[in-house]
């Protein structure tokens, strides 16, 4: 048979599928497109919020029906600009998106979003309208990701993310470690030459301590401190740590809130790190007491912790002790030159709060104390009413911040300009923990929270790990990953701390140690 | 001019399509060892290969030496969840594995056709997957080096050339199949040391070869071990371990059976080799054939497989086929009697013929031990999931999350506990990972039906279970569902049977008595038309040990029967007065399923039995 065209139905089928490509990118007629008068809906949440002129694109989901949109972000001195996608995924361009807010720092930037719906229908939303901030965030983010960990664990990895980009970069994976397991990544004033995280089972048990840039093992392990370092903190001198010695105890409630956990004992003690000299004096390791959370004023010369009476472990379970169990929030004067502490005082009495105070971080200038009250215990990321409260350190008032939520808002840490705070928050979910930024004016006022941006807008709605221990800082981590991990691996080299003076009798209950936290077999 | 076939070859007296026959017939033999013996489904439920369609998923694998063929073993390891699909799967790596070798041997002497021994390394391959713990990036390593080092054979024998071929194949096999580029490595410095004679050239490669690890050490930052051997280090089970080994050392013997030295010559002894060479195919064959069966006979540990099989078959709640392969086993493994056991429950006869399966002395068998739990977590969740305990279910199922990752079971469980206990965003997350899983849409587009539905998410047995026993008061979880844990569910829920009855068989199997009159009251409260069989003939039994003459309450409403046949089983223990062995031997036949020969012969091995309920006081 003759077919002089034969091609002819699938050309038509081509140029009618084009012209309707074109039709969908055309910019949208103004008299035909319909005003909506409210903004849109998008996911993450990132409307009415401030933002750092040095942050990567906010990029969002519309949870609008959408064909394709539209998009004109307009700052005030004419640094706009204008594109346009299929779909529903906003995926802002790098170059504008840092120009724009270079140039509008301290002003309001709006994104007029206008969507094409199934009926070829273009729509207006109002626009969203956010500020940005004077205030720059520290450019790095370090955090451990790792999945909803209850006992077991495998898969573990710190991770450090470049704040003004997606760019993510592995610094510890325990794949390379023996499957072992690490935590509370520390950092000396929100800098990589002098920072440390503790290594727990594989390679061994032990602080993996980076300063002027080498990296070794450490044991602070003493007689007179028994347990492991945790919760550690620097102080300004950079060669002192203060830190955290305990027994930690897990268990599980078959309604509720699933998970707890408490400190069958616990005691602050302090290491010289140039001497590999640990000492737990009185002051921070009352044996009455159960001392926890360090963390040192930026003067150098108070040390914060949180500290709640030793209890009875009879009956602990069925006469619900561990709900009495709550922590004050306390202080201690601290001599630089002797290195000597004064006698401890209240800051914040649980008896005042009724709620147990956990995580005091001092802002770099010293003004503001941000902690965490929750119901009771010190493990705060399990309790879902754990909330943010920020204390004057000029006044001494406090009050909870309105960047709350239902569910645990808890480990947080601030940036290097005191302007900016970063925290763990499960509000999306109540299970994962994903990091959360806020502003904080020099009057202690706290801006919208928002999550931490990511490249693929609906990546928090498919991700299955949680971000633990956000931790600011202001340059990339130092060493390299490769010497990090020959560090971690060279135990032969593991500096053995001594003790101060003799042991003191440890705070709260001997009893039988059984792993808390164990590696998947 | 073509050169003529030495007489030796085998193809120049049996008739090629013999050959072809014969490799048919093995690797049919192979599929259907693999399909009947093996079933690549329990591979599957063994390894529960997890595979995504994402970029974050697909990006952890390519950042690292043997990524590439994990990620490609996770996604064709799905197919082995159908045991027909699995045993094709299986059978055509194996073909390929056959194929590569026979192309190997072509390498090195080009004259030869047919034979049997490039047959070898699919009857190990077989072998290794008999053992269950394999993953299928073992099969795909091998390819990738079988395929090296065939085309590295084939390059001109002169040193420039395959030094050229030796650098450039190497870094890519190690990228692609990590620890197997060892392999590589030794055929090739094998090949040119014995071979080619030039040690030279083999010293250069193995250099190359030495430098490789821990150049990778520094681009893809490993510690040494996972430099040197990712992915070898698949299984340490010595059947495993000798499969592997023997796989590892087929080819360099290869090889050194083909050195010029050798070539041409056989290592049989002129007066053993057999002349006929239709005899010979013939022999070979059947030695191939007995190789082939006993790669995949052997490596099966009996108690394994039936583990693997019970476990399978509880995820998809075939009750009756546990019970009928539970029946068959005179002392099976915990794992299975805490399977067979739930099976018992869910059929409605956990109280009526608990004893009539092997139960060991004490509750150990009942509920899954802590040793166990530690490892099968998402088992540990299912059976909270019956007790209707959602909180634990979803703990034990993000502690599967931590142990095994994105494991389709693991999201499906994660998702329906979340929904249940009313974190539906966390739900949500679930089921947008499960769309990421090649077979999880149908199943995650289900759960969104609940979701928006509620009339769904009611006529969903599952969902409607979970929310028949909403933790009210609570209790604090130490993982062995004790006694002391069961009060607190059924003080939550009175009406939760699975409760009440694992509540019995725990004291049954313990051998305390004391409670029963509690139990016989809550079955009453409950409607059970009857008291269990099992009930009853403690309540005998507590009656007798009491020495009261007059039945209690309770006891009143046992079957006539049941006393009666209590008194049976008395009178044959009298006849055999002290002789308890004996006892138990002529016990077993007539009341081998009852509580009276479980108590007895728990008393005849020295275990504490049933005592009077005066000594029972205080036993909870």
């Amino acid at each position: 048979m003759n077919r002089p065209f034969r091609y002819g139905r699938p050309l038509c089928a081509a140029g009618l599928l084009a012209a309707l490509f074109l039709a969908g990118c055309a910019s949208p007629d103004p008299d035909a497109v319909q005003a909506l008068r409210r903004p849109p809906l998008i996911d993450p949440d990132y409307s009415g919020i401030e933002i750092p002129p040095n942050l990567a694109p906010l990029n969002f989901r519309l949870l609008e029906k959408a064909e394709a949109f539209r998009v004109e972000a307009e700052g005030a001195e004419g640094t706009g600009f204008r594109f346009r996608g299929r779909g529903r995924d906003v995926i802002f361009p790098a170059g504008p998106w840092r120009r724009l807010l270079a140039a509008n720092r301290g002003r309001d930037v709006r994104f007029s979003v206008t969507v094409l719906d199934s009926s070829g229908l273009w729509r207006r939303f109002d626009p969203i309208v956010n500020r940005v901030s004077r205030d720059s965030i520290d450019g790095f983010l370090v955090y451990r990701k790792m999945p909803p960990v209850c006992v077991f664990w495998k898969r573990l990895s710190v991770v450090e993310r470049d704040l003004g980009s997606f760019r993510e970069r592995v610094i510890l994976d325990n794949r390379a470690m023996g499957d072992g397991c690490f935590n509370c990544h520390t950092f000396h004033g929100n800098r990589t030459d002098r920072w440390l995280a503790h290594l727990r089972g594989a390679p061994s048990t032990a602080m993996l301590l980076t300063v002027d840039g080498r990296t070794r093992l450490m044991t602070t392990r003493t007689e007179s401190v028994p347990a492991a370092a945790a919760y550690a903190s620097w102080h300004p001198d950079g060669r002192t740590l203060a830190f955290a010695n305990m027994k930690v105890k897990q268990f599980f409630h078959t309604a509720g809130p699933n998970r707890d956990v408490y400190d069958l004992t616990s005691d602050l003690a302090v290491c010289r790190i140039d001497s590999a000299v640990v000492a737990a004096p009185p002051e921070i390791a009352d044996p009455a007491r159960l001392e926890t959370y360090p963390a040192w004023a930026p003067d150098g010369r108070t040390l914060y912790f949180c500290s709640a009476p030793a209890y009875d472990t009879t009956g602990f379970f069925e006469r619900h002790t561990y709900r009495r169990i709550k922590y004050d929030l306390m202080k201690v004067p601290f001599d630089p030159g002797t290195g000597r502490f004064g006698r401890p005082v209240t800051v914040l009495a649980a008896a005042r709060t009724g709620l147990s105070a956990t995580h005091p971080r001092v802002s770099p200038d010293g003004r503001f104390l941000l902690f965490c009250l929750c119901e009771y215990g010190n493990f705060s990321i399990y309790r879902p009413g754990t909330d943010l409260y920020l204390m004057d350190l000029e006044t001494g008032a406090f009050r909870r911040l309105e960047c709350n939520s239902g569910q645990s808002d808890s480990y947080h840490s601030w940036s290097s300009g005191s302007r900016w705070f970063v925290f763990s928050s499960k509000r999306g979910d109540g299970v994962l923990a994903r990091p959360y930024f806020a502003h904080v004016d020099p009057d202690g006022a706290v801006s919208k929270p928002f999550v931490l941006p990511q490249k693929d807008p609906g990546f928090y709605g498919s991700h299955l790990y949680t971000f633990n221990v956000p931790e600011l800082i202001a340059e990339p981590v130092r060493p390299n990953r490769k010497k990090l991990l020959d560090a971690a691996l060279d135990t032969d080299r593991t500096l053995k701390s001594r003790s101060a003076g003799p042991a003191p009798a440890p705070s709260g209950n001997s009893a039988a140690e059984e792993q808390t936290w164990r590696p998947a077999r | 001019m073509k050169t003529r076939r030495p007489a030796a070859q085998p193809h120049a007296e049996v008739p090629s399509l013999w050959f072809r026959f014969r490799d048919a017939a093995f690797f049919a033999a192979l599929f259907l060892i693999l399909l009947l013996r093996v079933d690549p489904s329990l591979i599957h439920h063994r390894q529960s290969p997890v595979f995504l369609l994402a970029s974050d998923f697909a990006a952890g694998f390519l950042s690292r030496p043997g990524g590439p063929l994990e990620w490609l073993s996770g996604l064709l390891s799905q197919a082995l969840f159908y045991p027909a699909a699995g045993a094709a799967l299986l059978t055509a790596l194996a073909w390929a594995a056959a194929g590569l070798t026979a192309a190997l041997i072509r390498g090195l002497r080009p004259s030869t056709r047919g034979g049997w021994v490039h047959l070898v390394p699919a009857a190990l391959l077989t072998g290794l997957h008999a053992c269950y713990t394999v993953p299928l990036s073992a099969d795909l390593g091998l390819l990738a080096v079988l395929a090296a080092s065939a085309a590295f054979a084939r390059v001109p024998s002169k040193w420039m050339p395959r030094l050229a071929a030796y650098l450039s194949l190497i870094p890519v096999l190690y990228y692609l199949a990590a620890g197997f580029f060892l392999l590589f490595a030794v055929f090739c410095v094998l090949m040119e040391w014995v071979h080619a004679k030039r040690p030279a050239a083999a010293a250069v490669m193995t250099a190359a070869a030495v430098l490789i690890p821990p150049a990778a050490r520094y681009l893809f930052i490993l510690d040494p071990s996972a430099a040197w051997l990712s992915l070898l280090d698949f299984d340490r089970t010595a059947m495993a371990t000798a499969c592997s080994v023997l796989l590892a050392a087929f080819f360099p013997i290869l090889l050194l059976l083909q050195t010029p030295a050798l070539n041409g010559r056989s290592l049989i002894p002129e007066r053993f080799r057999i002349r006929s060479p239709r005899l010979r195919f013939c022999l070979q064959t059947a030695a191939l054939t007995f190789l082939a069966a006993a790669a995949a006979v052997f490596p099966i540990e009996k108690n394994n497989r039936l583990v693997l099989t019970v476990d399978r078959m509880a995820r998809f709640r075939q009750w009756e086929e546990i019970l009928r392969l539970a029946s068959k086993e005179a002392r099976p493994p915990l794992t299975v009697t805490f399977q067979a056991n739930r099976a018992l429950y869910h059929s409605g006869r956990l109280l009526d013929d608990l004893f009539t399966l092997p139960q060991p002395f004490g509750p150990a068998g009942l509920t899954l031990p802590r040793k166990f739990s530690d490892s099968a977590p998402l088992q540990e969740s299912d059976f909270c999931w019956d007790l209707g305990s959602i909180d634990e279910s979803r703990r034990w199922a993000m502690e599967a999350l931590s142990t095994d990752g994105e494991t389709p079971w693991n999201l499906k469980r994660l998702s329906l506990a979340h929904f249940v206990l009313g974190d539906t965003a966390a739900a949500v997350v679930c089921l947008n990972r499960m769309d990421r899983g090649l077979f999880l849409r149908g199943d995650a587009a289900a759960i969104r039906r609940m979701l928006r539905d509620s009339a769904s998410a009611e006529a969903d047995p599952a969902v409607r279970h979970g929310r028949s026993f909403p933790g009210r008061t609570g209790f604090i979880a130490f993982n062995g569902h004790t006694s002391a844990e069961l009060d607190s569910l059924l003080r939550d829920h009175p009406d939760n049977r699975m409760a009440l009855e694992y509540r019995v068989a725990t004291d049954l199997l313990a051998g305390r008595l004391k409670d029963l009159p509690d139990f016989v009251r809550a079955f009453r409260g409950l409607g059970y038309p009857r008291i269990p069989r099992h009930v009853e003939e403690a309540l005998v039994l507590r009656w007798a040990l009491s020495g009261e003459k007059e039945p209690p309450p309770e006891t009143r409403a046992v079957a006539p029967e049941t006393v009666r046949r209590f008194g049976e089983f008395n009178r044959i223990l009298g006849r055999h007065r002290g002789d308890r062995a004996a006892a138990v031997a002529d016990l077993r036949d007539s009341f081998g399923g009852t509580y009276w020969y479980y108590a007895f012969s728990r008393q005849a091995a020295g275990r504490r039995a049933p005592a009077r309920s005066s000594e029972n006081r205080g036993s909870r």
